[in-house]
């Protein structure tokens, strides 16, 4: 169903294809090494798409690299491939801002993949843990945040126990209070990192449910039974496309959240866009597997590749519950009716 | 097949025009109760209607040429989503307005189009869909009215049901029978005007669960119609019907029906000054979902601009604005119930109540959850 007319789009859907296969993805869940992935993803450049060109960046906005970091989505990349690309242009404002110690970026930040841990972030006498870091197992670096403290983690100096189910790259992280302090990075009164992995999340949904659905769509139509394609019943019409209308809702509201003349997400549409594709994501699994039966289920098939990673981007980062509460909240504090939020809010169109 | 919809923003000169229309409605409705405006395109002011034709509010999209004010699908949109988010009683002139003046614009004979057209501008012809009968709902190829040619036109007879304000009405648009068997199906049907004042025309209003009479069933027997009550092509009514379809659920209309409720429950939280976690997360799901759909339903509007006929993208949003529209009622309703001791005003009540009792409708207008599923399943490629 994906049909992005961009140039973009088209090289990242070709580059990702060919490099982030069923096969690479499977030995990285089993703790396989990363680099060789990392290094061919990140030889076009794409990790400081949205650094100014001053700072040798391609100096794109966020609109501009939606396509791709979708694209990201729908391969399922085993690393944190967006949040990267949004890690590096927060990294480069700070810097900009001098708010960071530079030492702290001196470790060498340009090399390897960055994720966020915003959320179960606490400095105790263990030293510091962070807790069900979304891609903790295959990051390079971590973006954690406690109360006011900002720290760049190195993970090759955590120790690291897997926090998910089979095949999850989620980590439970945890570093000695001396390389704690020397990767502090800075303070911060606001939360840096909510808005930045809930965006990355919700567009990784956006790509991957688009992605189950396409596996959905040709196995209807191949899988026969009763002498014809299940495509052709009605009962699994129905539900097929039931299915459809949520990824379409899913992908509009992720590109939304992408709208931006610069790197930085707007927070209504970001909490617009985690509400909207983390709820769509258990009818999209369910009717996903219910249209494969048994096979889709097993390891040796590659659905379960995408539909786990649906199950887990749904919670990570805020689920539905929190987002919409958040999104919600700015409504009944606003004063406009339900049509006027939306118009000024989300669609930055001017009040009546 | 379905292609993706990609966002896209209302045209920045359009808020101008917002804000005139705005205006009159704050005038217009000034005072109207929530239960009221709850009705919106089931309601009916015929008054209502003529000083939106006074505006040139009429026949948007239609050309100048034929009393219409040439303005484009993003200006309609626009002009939709007000009338429709206000709760404004848009009923007498809707269908006439929305689909049976492009139709005529696009099959009807350069006469019907001078003859028709300005009068529905002027809002002096407000027009019904002839689709239903009494055995034909969702399966509508087995219709049995029937026009017969006659020396000097057609002779009409059967019946038609579920018709929107067909009481209201001065002209139907019907799809009947003109050559054939009903084992023809889509064969042999065409689409026909028809004066509703003409001699053997019996309408007679239904009453629903509401109280209202917003549809009607309408008899024919043996009524003259004249050669030109033919539009279109003899036999082609089934592909004009579908064209005509594609009007009806191209636009903002299936996001909107129950939004009346979510103000006024949204208000009354702001009143009570409530705001816990669980009632915060209903309401953000809710405008999320909303926000969502818009953006959809403009995506369309924009392969519309483009000149494309995005039927089955129509159908999804449709289809998903109707599931919206109805569990916004659902989940207002449960909300209620599980905050027994919050002070609903008879007014938020009466407006759940209609809505509740109305809601059904909303995926059976224009095409059931069902026929529009399939619609969706066979762009996919499934059928």
């Amino acid at each position: 169903m994906t049909l992005m007319q961009n140039d973009f789009y088209d090289s990242a859907e070709r580059l990702f294809g060919e490099v982030c296969t069923p096969a690479v993805i499977r030995q990285i869940e089993q703790g396989g090494d990363t680099s060789t992935l990392w290094a061919s993803l990140s030889s076009v450049g794409f990790a400081d798409a949205l650094l100014p060109e001053s700072s040798d960046g391609a100096g794109l906005s966020l609109t501009e690299v939606w396509p791709m970091l979708f694209s990201m989505g729908r391969h399922a990349l085993p690393l944190p491939y967006a949040q990267t690309v949004l890690a590096r242009a927060w990294l480069q404002q700070a810097q900009q801002a001098q708010t960071v110690q530079s030492n702290v970026l001196a470790q060498g930040v340009s090399e390897g993949t960055i994720t966020f841990a915003p959320y179960r972030v606490a400095l105790g006498s263990a030293g510091l843990q962070a807790a069900g870091v979304s891609f903790g197992r295959t990051a390079t670096w971590v973006l954690a945040q406690s109360d006011a403290n900002v720290w760049l983690l190195p993970v090759s100096k955590a120790q690291s126990t897997p926090s998910g189910g089979n095949g999850s790259l989620d980590a439970d992280l945890t570093w000695s209070a001396e390389v704690a302090a020397a990767a502090l990075l800075g303070q911060f009164k606001a939360p840096q990192f909510r808005e930045l992995l809930a965006l990355s999340l919700s567009v990784l949904i956006a790509g991957a449910a688009d992605r189950v659905f396409e596996m959905t769509l040709a196995w209807a139509n191949q899988r026969e039974q009763f002498g014809k394609p299940i495509g052709r019943f009605q009962a699994l019409q129905q539900q097929i496309s039931e299915v459809a209308e949520q990824v379409f809702g899913a992908r509009m509201s992720a590109e939304m959240a992408c709208r931006s003349v610069d790197w930085q997400p707007a927070p209504e549409l970001v909490a617009l866009a985690k509400a909207q594709t983390s709820q769509a994501v258990s009818r999209i699994v369910a009717v996903a597997h219910a249209v494969h039966g048994a096979i889709g289920v097993t390891q040796e098939f590659d659905l379960q590749l995408y539909t786990r990673r649906l199950n887990e981007w749904a919670k990570a980062g805020g689920g539905a519950g929190y987002w919409s509460a958040i999104l919600g909240q700015q409504v009944l504090s606003s004063k406009h009716s339900a049509l006027d939020f939306v118009r000024t809010s989300l669609f930055a169109e001017p009040a009546v | 097949m379905l292609t993706a919809l990609e966002f896209n923003q209302v045209p920045a000169e359009e808020a101008a025009f917002r804000r005139e229309i705005r205006q009159f409605l704050n005038e217009a409705l000034k005072g109207v109760p929530s239960h009221v405006k709850a009705r919106s395109w089931m309601g009916t002011s015929d008054e209502f209607s003529r000083k939106l034709a006074q505006k040139g509010w009429l026949g948007l999209t239609i050309p100048k040429e034929y009393g219409g004010s040439g303005k484009g699908f993003f200006s309609r949109f626009v002009l939709s989503e007000e009338l429709l988010a206000s709760g404004a009683p848009v009923a007498s002139h809707w269908i006439a307005d929305r689909q049976s003046g492009p139709l005529l614009l696009r099959y009807g004979t350069q006469a019907q189009r001078e003859f028709y057209i300005p009068r529905i501008c002027r809002g002096e012809a407000f027009f019904c869909i002839g689709m239903s009968e009494p055995s034909s709902g969702s399966d509508l190829a087995s219709i049995r009215s029937r026009a017969q040619r006659t020396e000097n036109g057609w002779l009409l007879n059967g019946s038609k049901i579920w018709t929107t304000n067909a009481h209201g009405c001065h002209y139907m648009i019907a799809l009947v029978r003109t050559s054939g068997e009903t084992t023809d199906r889509q064969k042999g049907l065409s689409q026909v005007v028809i004066d509703l004042s003409l001699p053997g025309v019996t309408v007679r209003p239904i009453t629903d669960m509401a109280g209202d009479a917003h549809f009607s069933e309408v008899f024919f027997d043996n009524v003259k119609l004249g050669a030109d009550a033919l539009v279109g092509t003899e036999g082609q009514g089934w592909d004009q019907v579908n064209a005509e379809l594609a009007f009806e659920r191209s636009g903002p209309e299936r996001i909107y029906s129950s939004i009346a409720l979510l103000d006024c429950w949204v208000d009354a939280l702001r009143a009570q000054k409530i705001s816990d976690a669980e009632t915060n997360a209903l309401v953000g799901a809710m405008v999320a979902e909303m926000a969502t759909l818009r953006a959809l339903s403009l995506a369309v509007t924009k392969k519309l601009v483009d000149g494309e006929s995005p039927a089955i993208d129509a159908s999804v949003v449709k289809d998903f604005g109707t599931d919206f529209e109805q569990r916004l009622i659902i989940n207002i309703a449960a909300w209620l119930g599980t905050h027994p001791d919050f002070i609903a005003t008879p007014d938020l009540l009466q407006t759940l109540g209609y809505l509740e009792q109305m809601g059904a409708t909303f995926s059976l207008r224009g095409g059931t959850r069902e026929i529009l599923r399939g619609i969706i399943a066979r762009g996919l490629g499934l059928r």
